[in-house]
């Protein structure tokens, strides 16, 4: 299928009733002029006011009720059910809701759940979830009907943590059932997800710079500089650099899944590494800013990085964020159902966010001609009933009508005869937004490849949609960097546009975290506007070579990160220490703590066997455990790149002589691991071959920064310090 | 390592997460290569009488401690403490120091109090 073949009104604003068996207002999705009602039902009560909706250029999305469902297979009397909501127009259709929540699961006496709820417990979890689903998703798509994904609880507590289960279901499905899984892909599949945003979102001050957030009091939903693409928002990558939806930062151990975005970002990277297809539409079907603050309250701040929220803003914001999803969001993010009417009607009365979604014509999202890929099952031809209208955007007139901000870059590209007679290697240096190159932990800007070298590089930093967001000109991110004039549309994007294969961001670990993905077919600017943009921070490193140190971007999560609450800035100011280079920031006040790893699924590819082995089995731990990487041919920075877990997890001690080995009394058990380049294994190995026998060595052959990476990874996950 | 010193060491003070080393002495690390540590147990294998110098990275609170650990496993080490009460400005004083090649700063016996 294509994007363009779903049925919706492209109206991304919506909402989430109130529960199944309740008295259907029409008017609470009407006057605000919903897209989108997400209908949980316990049976045919939703039908008629499923009717009504899409008469009123209103989707529903159904999804039938069973409390603690679990894994549980559909009763086959649903398919009735559904049958009847399809013939009222319906099309979108849930099941299963957040299996990852151990309340969703039967339970016992005590509230326990029956089965440990965890993305590890295959056969009690994984299995029975996606078997059962799989089964429902191929009956839906016989019926005529477009089979969700099955929305998961944002979490980064390990067990539930979102992105291990997307990659433990996935994965499944995958070993299991690929060609069937591929025939839903191509047949109408959607993904939901429950982006409760919390406050993490901002809107910039008029004058940038893009990290800086505008006090809740000066929000203002109509106008621009929004920020709703967490975990890729300046603000928090000018806090915790290279945190990416898998996490990968010691702050975001497990995943950062908490964003409008970040779930169905996860989704669809884990869709193209496993069986490289998508996009395929997300909408949220819960969720929002939430709670909603009252009018008498203080603002709320459940993320103290981010500015903090009252009743007002939160009318401001919600206004905004259905803006952004039709003009900057990601082209598979079809909508939101905020969470839910009684929230936004009843606890309080109507909130102020109902009152400026009915003042304020919705904007309309266009969708681009993107494949699905996979392959197509037969779909009924469903014939629209009588009272569903026409496509809105057929239709001018009251509603508001916005161009992408992608493609708007492309229009704006294509018209400039500088940028395409650009020479491409001034293009990344000068024109790289700061808070982007802010992504290459230790990258130095000369390391970054020009766009023209990223044609043939699979790596970017940040997702590709993500690249088009129009960005004011203003001050940078960078804390070294002064506030700069403004500046036309960056070189290396406009010729980027251009460019028709472009590779896709992806992480990288095979365990838990994919790959990086192949690169994107290509679209042509005339069917399709080119919002990928490259965004290539570095080709692989070599070795023995000076820096091409390479942005990678974050693989596997890591361990759970609980973060105490630090102060939001507005802006990032000078601190003493780099007074001497001009201006500098002030960072706020930031306390981390740890928490242990979790064990993957697949090992990686293990280290050579070392002779020298120390007379104790490898097994036991040593008394004490080095790791030295200054060895000939070996890139130390690799190590920072790719190691932050496995330094989280057991803390070596870093060495950088072989010699200091005698240094340890003969009674004291001590392991080394030692990162050296595949191709200097022999001379490492000549030179630890005289190892005293207290001393284990612990050999890394390095080939490339991936495999590092996933080795490490695999280790901290396993609690297995040495190979 | 430090050509002014046998030993050049840097100690992250307890409660600091990896990224205290991984991210904001990362720079710091790539241009002079100390031995790093979490526990300051290691300075006792030092060679006796050889010259020590440890750079303390510690959040304020923590200083106090880790320098009483530190002078009890070896007293004669040259201190360099770099206090902060966050990553970032942490990273900032430490990539300052990188780009100065500047490893230490202020030096003191670690038996000296602060």
């Amino acid at each position: 299928m294509n994007l363009r073949d779903y049925e919706w009104f492209h109206n991304p604003r919506g909402l989430h009733n109130g529960g199944p068996a309740r008295p259907f207002v029409l008017e609470r999705y009407t006057r605000p002029r919903m897209g989108w009602a997400k209908l949980v039902a316990d049976g045919d009560e939703y039908v008629g006011a499923a009717a009504q909706l899409i008469a009123q250029r209103c989707m529903p999305i159904v999804c039938l009720h069973r409390p603690d469902a679990g894994a549980t297979p559909v009763p086959a009397g649903w398919y009735d059910l559904y049958r009847t909501y399809l013939e009222a127009g319906c099309r979108w259709f849930e099941l299963y809701n957040e299996p990852n929540n151990p309340a969703r699961w039967p339970q016992r006496a005590d509230g326990s759940p029956l089965t440990p709820v965890d993305w590890k417990n295959t056969a009690g979890c994984i299995k029975p979830l996606m078997d059962n689903w799989l089964d429902w998703a191929e009956r839906l798509i016989d019926l005529g009907g477009y089979p969700a994904f099955p929305a998961l609880a944002e979490s980064d507590v390990l067990p539930q943590a979102t992105v291990y289960w997307l990659d433990a279901m996935l994965r499944y499905l995958k070993e299991t059932h690929a060609e069937r899984f591929l025939s839903v892909v191509g047949s109408g599949l959607w993904c939901a997800t429950h982006p409760y945003l919390l406050n993490r979102f901002y809107q910039e001050p008029h004058e940038g710079p893009h990290h800086a957030a505008r006090p809740p009091y000066q929000q203002r939903g109509d106008e621009a500089g929004w920020h709703f693409e967490y975990p890729y928002d300046p603000l928090i990558q000018s806090h915790d650099p290279g945190r990416t939806v898998f996490g990968a930062t010691a702050q975001a151990p497990y995943g950062a899944p908490n964003g409008l975005v970040s779930t169905g970002e996860a989704f669809q990277q884990l869709l193209k590494h496993h069986f490289d297809v998508g996009p395929v539409p997300v909408i949220g079907t819960a969720g929002g800013i939430t709670p909603i603050p009252r009018t008498d309250e203080a603002p709320l701040q459940p993320d103290a990085l981010y500015p903090p929220y009252d009743h007002q803003s939160h009318a401001e914001a919600t206004l905004a964020l259905m803006r952004w999803i039709a003009v900057s969001g990601p082209p598979w993010l079809f909508g939101l159902t905020l969470s839910d009417e009684v929230e936004y009607y009843e606890k309080q009365g109507e909130v102020l966010a109902i009152r400026r979604l009915v003042e304020t014509p919705p904007t309309f999202k266009e969708v681009p001609a993107l494949e699905t890929g996979g392959t197509e099952r037969r779909r009924p031809v469903m014939e629209r009933p009588e009272s569903v209208p026409p496509a809105l955007l057929e239709e001018a007139g009251e509603v508001e009508e916005a161009v992408p901000d992608w493609l708007a870059e492309i229009e704006a590209s294509t018209e400039t005869e500088e940028v395409a007679a650009l020479p491409p290697s001034t293009a990344p240096e000068e024109a790289i937004p700061d808070w982007l190159t802010e992504f290459a932990l230790g990258v130095e800007e000369s390391d970054l490849i020009t766009a023209d070298e990223a044609g043939a590089a699979p790596e970017e930093g940040v997702p590709d949609w993500l690249a088009e967001l129009e960005r004011a000109p203003g001050e940078t991110l960078a804390p070294s960097e002064p506030a700069e004039a403004e500046e036309e549309l960056p070189d290396w994007l406009s010729e980027a546009l251009g460019i028709e294969e472009v590779p896709k961001m992806a992480p990288k670990a095979e365990e838990v975290i994919p790959p990086a993905a192949e690169a994107e077919e290509a679209v042509t600017a005339e069917e399709v506007p080119d919002w990928l943009a490259e965004i290539d921070l570095a080709a692989e490193a070599t070795p023995s070579t000076a820096p091409e140190a390479v942005l990678e971007p974050p693989p596997a999560p890591m361990p759970t990160l609980e973060e105490e609450v630090p102060t939001w800035l507005a802006e990032i100011v000078s601190t003493e220490g780099a007074e001497e280079e001009g201006e500098t920031p002030e960072a706020p006040e930031l306390a981390f703590t740890e928490m242990p790893p979790a064990p993957p699924e697949e090992a990686p590819v293990t280290p050579a066997a070392m002779p020298g082995a120390a007379p104790f089995p490898p097994t036991a731990e040593p008394d004490m455990h080095w790791l030295l990487m200054a060895t000939p041919g070996f890139e130390p920075r690799w190590f920072f790149l790719a190691g932050g877990r496995y330094w989280e997890t057991f803390r070596p001690t870093i060495v950088t002589e072989w010699s200091l080995v005698t240094l340890i009394p003969a009674d004291k058990r001590l392991a080394v691991t030692i990162l050296v380049s595949a191709d200097m294994v022999g001379l490492i190995e000549a030179q630890v071959k005289d190892a005293p026998p207290n001393v284990q060595v612990d050999l890394i052959p390095v080939v490339s920064l991936d495999e590092l990476r996933a080795e490490l990874d695999w280790r901290a996950i396993t609690g297995k310090r040495l190979g | 390592m430090s050509a002014a010193y046998d030993y050049h060491v840097l100690i992250l003070a307890p409660g600091l997460s990896a990224a205290w080393f991984m991210q904001a002495a990362q720079e710091y690390w790539m241009r002079f290569q100390p031995l790093v540590t979490d526990d300051p147990q290691f300075l006792k294998y030092l060679p006796a009488g050889a010259s020590v110098a440890v750079t303390l990275l510690a959040q304020p609170e923590m200083v106090e401690r880790a320098q009483r650990e530190i002078a009890a496993c070896r007293s004669d080490v040259e201190m360099d403490i770099v206090v902060a009460d966050d990553l970032p400005t942490m990273e900032a004083t430490l990539n300052a120091r990188a780009r100065a090649g500047r490893p230490f700063g202020e030096r003191r016996r670690s038996h000296e109090p602060t």
